[in-house]
């Protein structure tokens, strides 16, 4: 009896199988296979794809982004062009988990939002999960990106090496010994150099040092079938830093980790996963004084740093018969954070420090059991985690439940549903999914946050074309958002506690993705229909209003044709399409009389005030309830065309790109200035170009 | 902290690549009545009855001159506001610290503004000039019920008891504190850039304290620091939580535009608070006290 898998296959023929990453590929007779659960690999509330994959869409620097390829997935709404900001069926943008070989990574963009932290060679494959999640993983409210590295080469050493306008790259990958394995790889930045050229031909007085990097590093051991040993580390900085006359100022955040994993295949039946890693991530800010041009001495120096650091131990165990499977384990975690923390320097020595930081403790059980019967496959998950701040402690209870019935063959029904928690909130300023945003532990005065999740769909499948649809309503309770828009540049307030309020929001919608893979053309449809909304106390009078980003209508199209092949040569060229409703704004309608503050005249001759200011102070904007408006609608189109050029030794690829090939100025936001409403759009038509040789 | 930088950035990154151009943008305001009245520790009490404008309008508010505007301290009226020339309307009344005020105004056409503010009692507050010495002066707080504002003004004449800031005094603009519950939102660094013997944080215009009774029980020591003159009003003024909210909404929006050719204002959504039903405008109370100071040379030695 043989049959074709489309999904997962049952655990008899799992273990004859090499991991796909594998470059060796072994001769698999089917016999006697009994196939079960044949529920697509992507569908609507799980997607899995290839750096391949990703590569159908232009970025704004050139090269692939792995991240980028989660904006084209239903269910996501997009923060400001360009960035890294996605907001999941309705979540806030903080609400979303990225993980690094099950490592969570809390700052994952270069550059502003730009470019995400992860070097594409090193990625084996992206999972992004937004529903039926696994009682393994919590601490979020909205996604799972999961991203796998590569296995390391048993067999012969390769590598590649990537450069485009922004960043250069080189990854290595092969054997020490026939058990030994290591993969490596390192991007850098080339802002500087592009920099000190740009500031030689224009004689600029400043000095700007822009600084982007990422290392990688993985190990792994095989220590005999069933016993694997891995280590990696893993480390992105971003720097930039602006020297002006006496004054200097520094930006600077990253990820630093290390992580070690055994896997124990303890039978055929049961194995164990166990893994210990150390995390940290920074983000900073430093302003300094010196008292002469030539820098010798410091007048005053205030800085300012938010960073978490965490300790986790995790333990699983699988159990795996027939037509059901149990899974089970444990995590402990000891995280301190420190939100805002101010340091004033005044010449060497400190004066004074702002905000303490907080220590808190998790210890987390979790389990799951998966059924199968006949054509029906329920899991159901339960995770409990003790967390302990400030003398308190929490119990929070996640439950996962996710039950699909194959109808025939080809199709099926699904339905799941989420009981989530995060212990951690972000308070986030410009929409670009930036790692300045203000990372804060929950406690007792702003409880942990927590969503409620439901999802009916379907799905569809072939060799070829995956079609799935589904509706999902969402519920959150204790989000976390600043009071006053105001604070959308000072993401590192230190007063963060008077500025922040408690609130809710509600999420509902349609989703709808058809996928086409072949070999000559691979193509991807997603649509959604949702709407979103908040309602914080001290926001709006208390009334609900719209979510910043609640799109009515999302459709992304990208689709990637293989127009030429000739041995030892391919050319694709590649399309892709964005349309969403406009994001919601409030605006100034009308202008009132205001009551001056305090002394107001008083302070004028002092050269602080200038005109704006002054007709602020005795008047003030009449704003639109809150986001009340609806920008016009966002359309992008961009194109690409690569050239790929297979050797004996090596390989090369070349990607020509144009983004937003129509040069449309989507707005993205209006404002009144100089007695004329104005639009400001992000990015015009960018070109780009990234080569890779693979050898 | 100053944010010019990080616009600095960002204009690096996105917008050397966006570009700014001009929307047909149809107006959908509506005009709505504005009533703005802070209720003092002084004898006569003001108000201003005005129509919001277009905001293309020009920068002219109409007057509401018809309308019954009444003052009660909880169930009983203490008095009507009258109206004596160009939006100024007045009331002969003192308020009493602690008590609770309702607003109530009857517009002509039949609409009726209502708020409603608690007169603020004045935070305890003391000096300790034994330990001044230049750039501080130093006090002591022991109550803490609600957020106090703090201005300094220099003046160039002798001061007396009650002598009270006139339009001719000089309000500091850079001013420093210890004061543990000091708001950063409108910190600017560290006051050493500005007085190389200052030792504490730089705030522009104003000095907000937040309250926190549990934080003052044993009296909370903390200190001033401006290049102050020979002559000094020192003042603090107890906000009632709507006075409070509107002045720290205010002065953020007033701060953004700190540098008008900076497009961070372009990004400015936040709302100034108003506690006026069926209308805009503040409805709120405070109370203010002076210290004066009249220093000698050895103060600045």
């Amino acid at each position: 009896m043989s049959q074709v898998c489309l999904g997962q296959v049952n655990t008899n023929l799992q273990k004859k199988i090499i991991p796909d990453s594998s470059k060796t590929v072994r001769k698999i007779q089917l016999k006697d296979v009994i196939v079960t659960a044949k529920l697509p690999v992507s569908r609507n509330n799980i997607y899995q794809y290839s750096p391949e994959r990703a590569k159908s869409l232009i970025t704004i620097l050139g090269g692939t982004d792995v991240m980028r390829y989660i904006g084209t997935l239903p269910g996501v709404s997009q923060g400001m062009e360009g960035g890294m900001g996605f907001f999941v069926r309705g979540s806030n943008s903080g609400n979303n988990r990225v993980e690094l070989d099950q490592v969570p990574i809390y700052g994952s963009t270069h550059l502003f939002g730009l470019l995400s932290t992860f070097h594409p060679d090193i990625v084996q494959s992206t999972d992004f999960i937004t529903g039926g999640i696994p009682a393994s993983s919590g601490d979020f409210l909205a996604s799972l990106t999961q991203i796998t590295s590569i296995n390391t080469d048993s067999a012969k050493w390769h590598g590649k090496f990537n450069i485009s306008p922004f960043l250069v790259g080189l990854t290595a990958n092969g054997p020490i010994t026939k058990q030994f394995g290591v993969v490596a790889a390192a991007r850098i930045s080339l802002l500087r150099p592009e920099y000190l050229l740009i500031k030689s031909i224009t004689k600029l007085d400043a000095d700007f040092n822009p600084q982007v990097a990422d290392f990688y590093l993985k190990m792994n051991y095989e220590i005999n079938k069933n016993n694997h040993l891995s280590a990696s580390g893993y480390i992105s900085n971003d720097y930039y830093n602006f020297d002006y006359l006496t004054t200097q100022i520094t930006f600077n955040w990253g990820n630093q980790f290390i992580r070690l994993g055994w896997d124990w295949n303890i039978s055929d039946k049961m194995k164990s996963k166990t893994m210990a890693y150390i995390n940290h991530f920074y983000s900073g800010q430093l302003q300094r004084q010196y008292k002469g041009d030539d820098k010798a001495e410091i007048s005053s120096e205030l800085r300012m740093q938010t960073s978490v650091t965490e300790e986790v131990l995790q333990s699983t165990l699988d159990y795996k018969k027939e037509n059901w499977s149990v899974s089970g384990g444990i995590l402990l975690k000891n995280q301190l954070f420190q939100p805002a923390t101010e340091k004033l320097l005044v010449g060497a020595e400190r004066v004074s420090t702002y905000n303490d930081p907080y220590s808190s403790q998790s210890c987390t059980g979790f389990g799951e059991v998966k059924y199968t019967y006949k054509s029906l496959l329920t899991t159901l998950g339960l995770r409990e985690n003790l967390y302990h701040i400030n003398g308190h402690t929490l119990l929070l209870t996640d439950v996962r439940f996710n039950s699909s019935l194959e109808i025939n063959s080809h199709s099926g029904v699904e339905f799941s549903y989420d009981l989530l928690s995060q212990t951690h909130h972000s308070v986030e300023g410009l929409p670009v999914g930036w790692s300045l945003d203000l990372l804060i532990p929950a406690d007792i005065q702003f409880r942990p946050e927590i969503a409620n999740q439901f999802y009916v769909g379907g799905y569809w499948t072939n060799n070829i074309y995956t079609l799935s649809t589904g509706g999902y309503y969402k519920h959150m309770d204790n989000l976390i958002s600043y009071k006053n828009a105001i604070n959308v540049f000072g993401v590192q307030n230190t007063s963060w506690q008077d500025q922040i309020t408690v609130g809710q929001g509600d999420s509902y919608g349609l989703e709808f993705r058809v996928e086409r893979k072949a070999t000559n053309w691979n193509a991807a449809i997603s649509y959604t229909l949702s709407k979103t909304t908040r309602q914080y106390d001290a926001i709006n009078d208390g009334q609900i209003f719209p979510f910043k980003f609640d799109r009515r209508h999302i459709l992304n199209a990208n689709a990637q044709f293989l127009t030429r092949k000739s041995k030892g040569k391919e050319q694709h060229l590649n399309i892709s399409l964005a349309y969403s409703s406009g994001h919601k704004a409030t605006i100034p309608t009308s202008e009132y009389k205001g009551i001056l503050p305090p002394y107001w005249d008083s302070f004028i001759y002092k050269g602080y005030i200038n005109g704006s200011m002054d007709e602020n102070a005795y008047s003030r904007q009449l704003m639109s309830e809150e986001n009340q408006y609806t920008m016009p609608y966002y359309l992008r189109i961009d194109v690409g065309y690569s050239f790929l050029k297979i050797g004996k030794k090596h390989t090369s690829e070349l990607t020509l790109g144009v983004f937003n090939v129509l040069n449309r100025k989507n707005p993205y936001l209006i404002f009144y200035q100089d007695y004329q409403w104005n639009q400001l759009s992000i990015f015009p038509i960018m070109p780009s170009v990234d080569w890779t040789i693979s050898f | 902290m100053k944010l010019n930088f990080l616009f600095f950035i960002f204009v690096f990154f996105f917008v050397v690549t966006s570009c700014v151009t001009e929307l047909p943008f149809d107006e959908q305001s509506t005009t709505i009545p504005v009533v703005n009245c802070v209720l003092t520790n002084d004898s006569i009490q003001k108000l201003s009855l005005t129509q919001s404008v277009k905001i293309s309008a020009a920068y002219v508010f109409k007057e509401i001159k018809s309308a019954v505007i009444t003052l009660s301290m909880g169930d009983s009226m203490v008095g009507s506001f009258v109206r004596l020339g160009t939006d100024n309307w007045q009331l002969k009344y003192t308020p009493q610290p602690g008590m609770q005020y309702q607003l109530k105004v009857v517009l002509a056409d039949g609409r009726i503004l209502t708020a409603s503010t608690v007169m603020p009692k004045r935070t305890s507050i003391y000096q300790k000039k034994e330990l001044d010495k230049y750039p501080s002066k130093n006090f002591v707080q022991y109550t803490s019920e609600l957020p106090c504002w703090v201005v300094i003004l220099r003046t160039d004449s002798m001061l007396l008891p009650k002598s009270r800031p006139t339009k001719k005094d000089a309000a500091k603009d850079n001013i420093g504190t210890d004061h543990p519950l000091a708001d950063r939102f409108n910190q600017q660094g560290s006051l050493m850039g500005f007085i190389p013997t200052a030792d504490t944080p730089q705030f522009l215009f104003y000095i907000r304290i937040q309250s926190d009774s549990t934080a003052v029980v044993n009296g909370l020591p903390f200190k001033l620091q401006t290049n102050y003159g020979y002559h000094t009003f020192i003042c603090f003024r107890t906000s009632s939580e709507e006075y409070d909210k509107y002045m720290k909404t205010s002065m953020q929006k007033i701060m953004m535009r700190l540098d008008d050719s900076d497009p961070i204002i372009w990004f400015d959504e936040s709302k100034v608070f108003s506690n006026i039903n069926n209308g805009t405008g503040i409805f709120a109370a405070y109370s203010d006290q002076f210290f004066n100071y009249n220093d000698d040379n050895s103060y600045f030695l």
